[in-house]
Parts: C-alpha cells; sequence; structure tokens
C-alpha cells in the first residue's frame, strides 16, 4: 500500500484528511462525552446534509453550505438547550429531521442531474480533494487553536458551569464557542467516514481514551491517536477487501470499542 | 400569609442589634418563575455578615433555586438581591459555591487538586491561562486544612462523599470568599463524615457567612444559628431553636423531621453563645 501511497495523490489525500479528522474530533470528542452532548451533535451534525444540499442549490461548493448550515444549527441547539428544561431530546430530534428533510428538498430543487448524495452520507475519502483539504485544514487550527487558548475555563465549563458561572467566567459564550467548534468539526469529518457515521468517530476514540487516563488532556491526545488509528486501519482495511472507506472504518472502530469494553468489563469482574 | 411571615422575622435573631451589623444578603420581594411554575413568591429576608443560616423546607420548596438567585446563576421574575450592597451577577468573588454534591458526573477526567485549583480561574474568558505559584500555594494550604490534600492526585470519583464534598469546600474557599453557599452538603454522608463537615463550617463560620440548604434537622438544632423555612413562600426566619414561632412555620412548611429522627427538643441554648458572640 506504501508503493500506491507514494504514487496516488487521492491517497495522500486520504491518508492527510483522516489525520486531520481525527485531530478535530479528538479534540471535540472528548467535549461531547463529557458534557453528554451526542444527541445534540448528531443532531447537528444531520443538518450539514441541509448544508451540502443547499450549496448544490446555490451552485457554491457544498462543504461551504454545511459550514454555514452546522454553525446555524449549532446556534439554534444552544437555543434549544437553554430555552428547554426539561426534555431536549425531542426539540432535537426533530431539529435532527428536519435538517436532513432540507438537504433532500435542496437537491430535489437544484436544476441538472442529481449529485451522488452517498460521499457526503456515508463518506468517501479517496474523493478528497486539494480544495477540500485546504477548507479541512483551516478549520482543524481553528479548533485546535480554540481549545489550546481556552483549555482551562472550556474544562471548567464542562466539569461544573454553575460554579464556572459564579466565579465569573462567561459560561454563556464558551459554550457558544464549543457548540461551534462541533459544527465545524462535522465539516472536517464529513468526507472521511460521512455525516451518518460521524458519531462513531467522535464519541468511540474518546470513550476508550478515558478508560486509560483521567487527564482531560491526555483523553484528547489519545483520542486524537486513537481516531488516527481507526481511519488510517479503516481506509487500509477498505482498500484490502474493497469495501466502502466510511462502512469499514466505522465498523472497524465499532469492533476495537465492543472488544475493549468487554475486556474491561471482564478485568472487572475478576478482580 | 407574607406580612404574618415579616413580623416573625422582626422578632427573630436580631431584633436588638438590626442595624449594627451589616448586612451581607438582603432579598426583597424576590419572585421566580421556571416557565409557568412559580418556584419562590414574593421572599424577603436579610442575612447579617457572619450569620450561619440553615434553609429548610420540603423537596421542591425553592430552597436551592433560592440559592442560586442569590449566586445569580437564576434571574427573577421579580424583586431585588443585594450581596453586600452589590447585584448577584457583580458579586464575583464574594461568593464561594459548594453545589449539590450529588449532581456531578463524578468519572469526569480530573483529579482533586485540578478541582480545587479551578476556584482560582479568572477573568470573563481567560486566554492560554496558566495558574500561578501563589494560586497552587493557596489551593495546597486549603487542602492540607480540610486534610484532602494525600488525595491530590486522585480522580475525583475515587474519593469518599465527604472527602469529595471537603474537595468542593476546598474549592470554594480558593476564592476567598465573605459568604459560602452550600447545597445540601452533607446529603448521603455517614455520621462521622457529617459531623467532620459541620465542624469545618463552624470555624468557618467565625469569619464569613455560612448559607446552608439542608435536610438534616440534627444539623439546624446544633450548629445553625438562624433558619429560614421555605416552601415556595417563605415560612420563617429567625432562631433555630424550637420554638412556638418555629413550630407554627413548620406546620405551613412541612419538613421532614420526624424521617430524620431527631425532632429538635430545647438543645440550642447551650451551644447558642457560639453563635451569638461571633458577632461582635
Amino acid at each position: 500500500m506504501i508503493d500506491t501511497l507514494m504514487q496516488y495523490k487521492f491517497l495522500q489525500n486520504a491518508v492527510i484528511s483522516a489525520i486531520l479528522a481525527s485531530i478535530a474530533c479528538g479534540i471535540i470528542g472528548p467535549v461531547i462525552i463529557e458534557k453528554r452532548l451526542v444527541m445534540m451533535s448528531g443532531g447537528i451534525a444531520h443538518t450539514a446534509f441541509g448544508g451540502i444540499g443547499l450549496g448544490f442549490l446555490l451552485g457554491i461548493e457544498p462543504i461551504i453550505g454545511a459550514i454555514l448550515v452546522t454553525l446555524g444549527a449549532a446556534m439554534g441547539v444552544v437555543a434549544i438547550k437553554r430555552k428547554t428544561s426539561v426534555n431536549t431530546d425531542i426539540p432535537i430530534g426533530i431539529f435532527w429531521a428536519a435538517g436532513m428533510s432540507l438537504g433532500i428538498l435542496f437537491i430535489a430543487l437544484s436544476p441538472g442531474y442529481p449529485p451522488d448524495m452517498n460521499s457526503y452520507l456515508f463518506g468517501d475519502i479517496l474523493m478528497v480533494s486539494r480544495d477540500n483539504l485546504y477548507i479541512i485544514l483551516v478549520l482543524d487550527l481553528l479548533i485546535a487553536f480554540t481549545v489550546i487558548a481556552l483549555f482551562h475555563p472550556i474544562k471548567a465549563y464542562l466539569f461544573d458551569e454553575e460554579f464556572s458561572t459564579v466565579i465569573g467566567i462567561k459560561t454563556a459564550l464558551i459554550e457558544i464557542l464549543l457548540f461551534a467548534l462541533i459544527a465545524l468539526t462535522v465539516v472536517v469529518v464529513i468526507h472521511v467516514i460521512g455525516i451518518i457515521l460521524i458519531m462513531a468517530l467522535l464519541t468511540a476514540p474518546p470513550a476508550i481514551a478515558r478508560m486509560f487516563t483521567h487527564d482531560l488532556k491526555r483523553v484528547m491526545l489519545y483520542s486524537i491517536l486513537l481516531g488516527a488509528f481507526f481511519t488510517l486501519s479503516g481506509l487500509w482495511i477498505s482498500y484490502v477487501l474493497n469495501i466502502p472507506s466510511g462502512a469499514a472504518i466505522a465498523l472497524f472502530i465499532s469492533l476495537v470499542y465492543g472488544a475493549v469494553s468487554g475486556i474491561r468489563v471482564l478485568a472487572q469482574r475478576k478482580r | 400569609m407574607n406580612s404574618n411571615t415579616k413580623e416573625i422575622g422582626k422578632i427573630g435573631l436580631y431584633e436588638d442589634d438590626s442595624d449594627a451589623i451589616e448586612n451581607a444578603i438582603e432579598v426583597d420581594n424576590l419572585t421566580v418563575y421556571y416557565q409557568r411554575v412559580c418556584a419562590l413568591s414574593n421572599v424577603s429576608l436579610r442575612v447579617k455578615d457572619r450569620e450561619f443560616l440553615g434553609i429548610i423546607g420540603p423537596n421542591g420548596g425553592g430552597k436551592s433555586t433560592l440559592l442560586k438567585a442569590i449566586l445569580g446563576l437564576v434571574t427573577p421574575y421579580s424583586g431585588d438581591i443585594r450581596i453586600f450592597g452589590k447585584s448577584p451577577k457583580k458579586a464575583h468573588g464574594i461568593m464561594g459555591y459548594v453545589p449539590q454534591f450529588t449532581s456531578f458526573h463524578r468519572d469526569f477526567p480530573i483529579s482533586v487538586e485540578e478541582t480545587v485549583l479551578m476556584g482560582r480561574l479568572s477573568g470573563k474568558i481567560p486566554m492560554f491561562h496558566k495558574y500561578t505559584k501563589e494560586d497552587i500555594d493557596i489551593t495546597h494550604t486549603l487542602m492540607e486544612k480540610l486534610e484532602i490534600y494525600h488525595l491530590r492526585n486522585r480522580q475525583i470519583g475515587q474519593l469518599s462523599g465527604g472527602q469529595f464534598q471537603r474537595a468542593l469546600i476546598a474549592r470554594a474557599l480558593t476564592t476567598r470568599p465573605r459568604i459560602l453557599l452550600l447545597d445540601e452538603p452533607t446529603a448521603s454522608l455517614d455520621t462521622e463524615a457529617k459531623s467532620h463537615i459541620y465542624s469545618i463550617l463552624v470555624e468557618l463560620n467565625q469569619d464569613m457567612t455560612i448559607i446552608m440548604v439542608t435536610h438534616d434537622m440534627g444539623a439546624i438544632s446544633t450548629h445553625v444559628e438562624s433558619l429560614a423555612c421555605l416552601n415556595r413562600e417563605l415560612f420563617y426566619h429567625g432562631r433555630s431553636e424550637l420554638s412556638e414561632d418555629l413550630i407554627n412555620a413548620i406546620h405551613g412548611c412541612p419538613v421532614d423531621i420526624i424521617a430524620h429522627g431527631t425532632i429538635p427538643h430545647r438543645v440550642l441554648r447551650e451551644h447558642h453563645g457560639n453563635g451569638g458572640t461571633s458577632h461582635d
């Protein structure tokens, strides 16, 4: 595979985008699972489909459409989170479906031949272009910079929002920032694993990482490494077995997560 | 009912020196709604500097809501709150908050030391923040005082309830507050851990105001000097010893006394000197 890697640009792009996606997911995944935002992030992720549809409809780069719409969706989810005191699952669930439906509607309204949406839904890492790579790189830098710069207040917000507010931290602003970063992370990952499979790459690496460390910084670091291992292995599996890359990555993640969890349960029983 | 409450409040603890001591907290006609549910209705309350106030009342009676309103975490529908003359949202650093420790995700990847250090974070959006030597010194001193220093590298889930509660108190103290607000600090602790927490609070009360939401009537009768009974409205605010006023108040404000098995009989007199002199 190494020879082929040197030979083909699309494979290089695939590897680079896999690593960039792992960095974004490794940083934001722990935020999502520590703050219990899996459902909300799922909602934001699925509205990306609406954004891609909008991109096609307006004739702009679909990824730019996805950035705009997921950012808007993230702000919508923040508003729902603040206004709804009881059960946010319901409005988020509706949000989720509405975002997908808008995508389908926009595609239907777009002139000309309907584009192939499978690569956005299930990922097609081999289709990542140089231009896409630059966009992903910029988003990655933005995510990493923000979290590094605000690491302490972010950790305080994640651990104890009310106490953080009482000591004067603008938790409302931190929350908006983090949700915006979740939206950008979704966009980074779309090509690698697809909208529908994103949650696997966001949740499994930090879930495994936190079994081995009690330090948030390390959870993020290990998640990045695990993410890179998952995506690159998945890519290799898809190459060897000639199966779609998104599905290969998501299934590999699920298998490893299942195995690690199983071993852990057994180990605890023995104690 | 409400004018009645105020009357009772007046003949409460500080009838003779009502202007001598600065008020730490002044709550006037506070009403709080959650959506359409009224959580607090027209509550007025004065807390003197260095008072040790216990807030009791049934579940859903608005105890935590009052605490959160004072802390500026809940926006009142109407009414006014002053913390040493400042509005809650401008009173950062004056108040130390010890949240209900059952509300935490104890599996969060954070060590005891990091938890306590959190109190030293300052600024609205601190960029590239690093804890200073002073921050770490203050934190370590407090952790030693509260006997959790040896646990500093543990993940918080590996602490007992009492140890974790002490870590939360240490964290609140790192801000060097003038008022400490605690939400059920002894819930689900065993007797030994409880009395440890109370002895810490009584000592802290020497130089700070303490407001504690609790279900523990035993503590009310022995450690707390004044009492507020809250069931949406404020039914009583005054001395914590058993009196006719208190009994009448508790009638309107059902408190789960019997279940706790410690009906406060006249226990306060001999302990009371402690609370009374701390105002001088």
